[in-house]
Parts: structure tokens; sequence; C-alpha cells
């Protein structure tokens, strides 16, 4: 015996209808992820702030430059930055323990410059380049590398210190010794002469640092 | 309705993780930590003059909590010779590698052999004998919270040390 409320629960017009209702509900989810990829991938795109982790950072770029500067500054007082543009093999006509090259590669050069640079860039990651920026015999500005690790990323940092070097300055062996050639007494140092007085040559050392 | 909840509650988990890095966070410290170790390496520790060569009279008194007239800085807490606020966590330590052979490690000052050595050394009794361990400030590891660091490479007593000041 049906009863006239049992009639009343299926009614002939809405079979179908909750499908339908699952269908728009499917869709909508859809739609509403794709939107937020979208959004997500847009602000992924844009997301470089001062402090995230990229190669691109203002914050670490700043560091790198201010300790390549620290390097130098430090070098420079204690004098091994001067050694280090005379670490000089003159019969051999290019710095001491160089590769056929005549720059230092993948090792930092040996001597105490090449160790400040070993213990601050070296063990974290950090590849530089180092330039000796010099006048040549003609009056033009000429570069001579040092160290050369490859060609620097967009968001390289340098830093540069100007050293004078004087005729009775000597050149140094491959231990860090003075010998008693002075650069002056030798024609095969890769800087000239530039002066008749008792400068030598002024040579400004350049660092390029990036992170790899 | 049960949709609409798990679409809002999506929105609420997700929607902040998106904007974070633009929010908030260590911004304002960066600058902060930058000014600080450029101070301390360029001028307080050492002389305007000299710049990166830290002077080792001065050092070993910034870290024993001493303020010699020679020298630059003077306040008596760590924040007020930085020129911090007190809200702020600051960690100020002096790190190398003195015996050149293990590595980067915290300095300390030997008052007997007037040098400095690493801080596992047996010459180093932070405290006793005048020996002062160059390190000062809370530990970072222990606030929790984000932290900005900036280092700076300095000449101190023949080597090259690495300055660096953590803030948060």
């Amino acid at each position: 015996m049906v009863t006239p409320s049992a009639d009343r629960e299926r009614p002939v017009v809405s079979v179908g209808v909750p499908d339908r209702g699952q269908a728009h509900t499917l869709e909508g989810m859809v739609a509403a992820l794709i939107m937020l990829s979208a959004v997500i991938f847009a602000l992924e795109m844009t997301a470089v702030t001062p402090l995230s982790a990229s190669t691109s950072s203002q914050h670490l770029e700043n560091q790198q430059g201010a300790t390549a500067q620290g390097i130098l500054a430090s070098a420079a007082e204690t004098g091994a930055l001067e050694r280090a543009v005379l670490f000089w093999n003159a019969s051999g006509e290019q710095f001491h323990d160089t590769t056929d090259l005549g720059y230092y590669a993948s090792n930092p050069p040996p001597n105490d410059l090449g160790r400040m640079f070993d213990r601050s860039f070296n063990s974290r990651g950090i590849a530089y380049n180092v330039d000796l920026v010099y006048e040549g015999a003609e009056g033009d500005v000429r570069t001579k590398e040092l160290v050369y690790q490859g060609r620097p990323s967009d968001n390289a940092v340098g830093a540069g210190r100007t050293l004078v070097l004087y005729d009775n300055d000597p050149l140094y062996d491959d231990g860090g010794a003075a010998t008693g050639t002075n650069v002056s007494d030798t024609g095969d140092y890769f800087a000239p002469d530039v002066s008749s007085g008792s400068v030598y040559n002024v040579v400004r050392v350049e660092v390029v640092v990036w992170r790899i | 309705m049960s949709v609409f909840l798990i679409s809002l509650a999506f929105i609420v988990a997700f929607v902040p993780g998106m904007l974070q890095p633009f929010v908030g966070g260590t911004k304002s410290e960066a600058p902060a930590a930058n000014r600080m170790v450029d101070d301390l390496s360029q001028r307080l520790l050492g002389n305007a003059s000299e710049p990166y060569a830290l002077d080792t009279d001065c050092t070993r008194a910034f870290f024993d909590g001493s303020a010699p007239s020679a020298c630059e800085f003077d306040g008596s807490t760590l924040a007020e010779r930085v020129g911090v606020g007190d809200r702020s966590g600051v960690n100020v330590s002096i790190s190398g590698d003195v015996t050149g052979t293990d590595g980067d490690a915290i300095l300390c000052w030997d008052e007997g052999g007037e040098t400095v050595v690493e801080r596992d050394s047996t010459d180093c009794t932070p405290g006793s004998n005048g020996d002062v361990l160059l390190a000062a400030g809370a530990n970072p590891t222990a606030s929790g919270e984000k932290t900005v660091n900036a280092r700076r490479v300095v000449l101190l007593d023949g080597h090259d040390v690495t300055i660096r000041v953590v803030l948060w």
C-alpha cells in the first residue's frame, strides 16, 4: 500500500538534479584551483625580496662586496697584497705555480692573500676573479688576470684597492720570501716601469665576487 | 555549504603563505645589522683612519665590558655600544682560523700569550687570567625567531678574522 506522502517524495521532475549539482561543484572547485595556480605562478615569478635565498639577494651581495673589501684592506695592512702582486717568477714570466694560462684558476694563489681568499670565499661556495689593472708602456690601461674562475654572474659584486709599486720593491719567491731581484731589475715583470722617479707602476687590484 | 567551508579553509591556509615574502619578517633588521657591522669593523673597534684593521686592546675591552677612553665606543651594555634598541636581540662574535688547520672557530684573547687563540685552545680560559672570549650577546638559536646576520673580514692581531653580527 503506497501512502500519499511516499508519492510526494519521488516527484518525476526532480530526477537527475542531484547529479548536476555535483558536476557544478566539481567545476567550481577545478576553476578555483586553476585560478589559484595562476596566482601562485605569478607570485613565484616576482617573489624575489631582499632576503629571499637566491643569488640575487641584495643583502648577500652587500656581504660579499664588503667581505672582499675587508680582505683587500687587511691584506694591504699586512703587506700580503703587495707580496701577492710581486709573487712573480721572473724566469717563467708568470706568477709562481700557475698553469700555462698564466693565472690561478681552481686553486687560490699559494701565498697569504690566497689563504685569505680561501678562508672567506672558497669554503662558502663563492667564486672570485682578481684582476690587476696597471698602466701599460704606451700610457694605456691594461689588465692582467691573477685569479680567473670563470665569467661572473649577473649578480656579481666588486671591490678594489690601489697599490703603488716602487722601483726597489723586491720580487718574492714561491715560498713567499723576498728575492734579491727588484721589480725594476727585470724586464720580465708584467707591468712596465712607467715613471722616471722612484715609483714603478700603480696597480689597482680588482676583485669580482659572485655566488655559484 | 561544506564545499564553501573547504574552499574558505583552503584560502585561509594558503594565501598568507603566498603573500609572506612581501610582508614583515626581518626586513628592517638587515640594514641595521649592516650598519652595526660596518660601524664595528671600520670605526668602533679600531680607528676610522684605518678601516678593517682592529685594535687588539679596544677589541678585548669591547667584549669584556670595560670602556677605555681611548676606544670609540661607550655604554655599559652590548645594545648601547652598538646602538640598538633594548627589544632587539643582538649577538656579536669574532671567528677565524688562527691555527690554519681546522676551519673557523670563535676566537679568544689569551692575556698570557698576548695573542688571539681559538676557543678550544688550552690557553683560553675566559673569565680567568684576563682571557676574554670574543663573543657577546644572547644565543640567537634560543630565540627561535628569524635572524639576520652580517659579516665583515677584518685584521686582528695579524690574522684575517670574520666579525659577525646576528640581529633578531
